[in-house]
């Protein structure tokens, strides 16, 4: 959120690459993004490979770029004025971006959440190289089990898996009905 | 303490994408507006005005110059620490808070107690006439209740210096009329220190205590909205304030407060100060100075071009020896209204022609 506010509200040298980069690992394909985790944390003192870390920081660092367009995004909705205003009555600029730009933003925080979750959740291509006997993912577990003709426990693992994430997003979606309501007005103004 | 806002060369240049096409947007302003009272910046689009009024408020560092407020020199405070509101086009409301939140803003920053907020916001609203909206979101009034909402929150601060950026001109005609005479109002009922953005030459004449016209970054004059309109400096501010119509001369004698110009019409006599036989001038008339005459009377002899009805008046264009002159008359009640390529005179009032300067041969 804040490279998203630095993206749309600042101007400084370098902006476009930092925009470009943010986007990279999204642009790449998940198989390649996989193979150089594996390469990069296989060695001290960054030995990651085969822990639950490595998943972790696959999907986090796979899925900013969402984060990041959800919020420019959503900035750019944001008319100027309404951050100089509350600067203008004596706000200093953490100040304003708390109570002003933050609130403002916090659906389209949401709704990146919720769409990064599902893809977290459903991913299957970077993942792959990074899983571990101890570390597993159910995606994965479905793919292996499927190769091993062992239908029926895939089928009861997918029946999981979509149960999750279903719950996940409609439990997203009412806080972000919640939150959506009580500044409805924005739209409307907008 | 005075609350005087005093600019100092100030001047700035924007530059382009990759360091191409530097635009100089103000160049070289300096102005003093009084305290307590409040002075507009009218001008075109794109000349500047704007700009000027973000450097006032620190949203822009000058590339040049000063900004000062009393004697404090405040060009590198940040803007959250001039004690300066501005009201805004856009009005720039909180659309996530409720009218009374964005009121209490301002007070909430400065860590004013709950109870002193609380009063002091719901009497600023009932003095903009809001009162009993406190509950509501801005979204859920209308665009002149925002901009009042906006008003009380740029006010409840007790600034130093009043910024208008534009206010009324997301407002119907109407509104506007009236919101311009409540913010005069309350700008004198509290004497603050105020400097208005606008493009609107009524809201500058209604409005102010001295008219600042802008053109390409530039002061063109300062005055009095009469002064402005009846003695403007330059053809660009008699051209931008009114209806005017401009006569090419030249000067040929002066004496006594006063100059002979030969224009293609004639020799008149016009009240001028300052130039020299062999100057080159425009002669301004404005519409409403000339009088229409039966055919054979008048200064001059002319035919109707066209005439435009406006109700309370009607605007004729009258030929004159090849030029168009415009003229306005209060529409006489029951009178039928002259047609086209009807003989008129035309008169005037050598009192009330201006002089101004003419460049290079027209």
């Amino acid at each position: 959120m804040i490279i998203a506010f630095l993206v749309v509200r600042k101007q400084f040298v370098g902006k476009g690459l930092m925009d470009l980069t943010s986007m990279l690992t999204f642009a790449v394909p998940g198989t390649v993004v996989g193979i150089g985790y594996i390469l990069a944390f296989n060695e001290r003192p960054l030995l990651l490979t085969g822990t639950g870390a490595i998943i972790v920081l696959l999907f986090i660092f796979r899925n900013v770029p969402v984060g990041i367009r959800a919020g420019v995004a959503a900035l750019q909705q944001i008319d100027p004025a309404i951050e100089e205003a509350a600067t203008n009555l004596g706000a200093g600029s953490g100040r304003t971006f708390a109570t002003v730009t933050l609130p403002l933003i916090t659906p389209a925080f949401f709704s990146g959440l919720a769409y990064s979750f599902v893809r977290c959740m459903t991913a299957i291509s970077a993942v792959i190289f990074v899983v571990s006997g101890r570390w597993n993912l159910i995606t994965i577990a479905i793919l292996g089990l499927v190769e091993n003709a062992d239908l029926s426990q895939a089928a009861a693992f997918s029946l999981v898996l979509i149960a999750i994430v279903l719950s996940a997003l409609g439990l997203i979606q009412v806080g972000v009905g919640r939150v959506a309501t009580s500044q409805m007005g924005y739209e409307a103004a907008g | 303490m005075s609350n005087a806002v005093r600019l100092k060369n100030l001047r700035k240049v924007f530059e382009g994408r990759g360091g191409s096409g530097r635009v100089v947007a103000v160049d070289d302003v300096s102005l003093e507006v009084k305290d307590g009272s409040l002075v507009t910046l009218l001008g075109p689009s794109g000349c500047g005005k704007t700009t000027v009024l973000r450097m006032i408020a620190g949203f822009e560092a000058p590339s040049e110059g000063d900004v000062f407020i009393g004697d404090e020199r405040i060009t590198a405070l940040p803007a959250n620490k001039r004690r300066t509101s501005m009201v805004f086009q856009s009005y720039g409301l909180f659309p996530h808070m409720t009218v009374f939140d964005n009121v209490g803003y301002g007070l909430r920053i400065r860590k004013v107690p709950a109870p002193e907020l609380r009063a002091r916001a719901l009497s600023m609203l009932e003095l903009v006439g809001l009162a009993g909206t406190e509950a509501r979101l801005p979204s859920q009034l209308s665009g002149g209740q925002q901009q009042r909402v906006a008003l009380a929150r740029a006010l409840i601060t007790e600034p130093r210096v009043l910024l208008f950026d534009e206010p009324l001109s997301n407002l119907d005609a109407k509104l506007r009329v009236q919101m311009r005479l409540e913010i005069r109002r309350l700008q004198q009922r509290l004497q603050i220190t105020s400097v208005y953005v606008t493009h609107d030459q009524d809201e500058a004449m209604t409005l102010s205590d001295q008219v600042v016209v802008m053109h390409q970054g530039r002061i063109q004059q300062v005055g009095t909205p009469p002064e402005i309109y009846s003695r403007p400096r330059t053809l660009f501010v008699a051209d931008f304030i009114g209806k005017a119509n401009f006569l090419a001369g030249t000067v040929r004698h002066v004496e006594g407060g006063g100059a002979d110009v030969e224009i293609a019409q004639g020799r008149v006599r016009v009240p001028a100060e300052g130039f020299r036989p062999g100057d080159m001038v425009w002669l301004l008339l404005r519409p409403e100075a000339i009088g229409l005459a039966p055919a054979g009377a008048g200064r001059w002899q002319g035919r109707i071009a066209a005439a435009t009805y406006l109700g309370s008046e009607i605007f004729y264009e009258v030929m004159v020896g090849g030029q168009t002159l415009l003229v306005k008359v209060g529409h006489p009640q029951g009178a039928t209204p002259l047609g086209a390529s009807d003989p008129v005179g035309v008169a005037f009032d050598e009192g009330s022609l201006h002089l101004v300067p003419r460049e290079g041969t027209a």
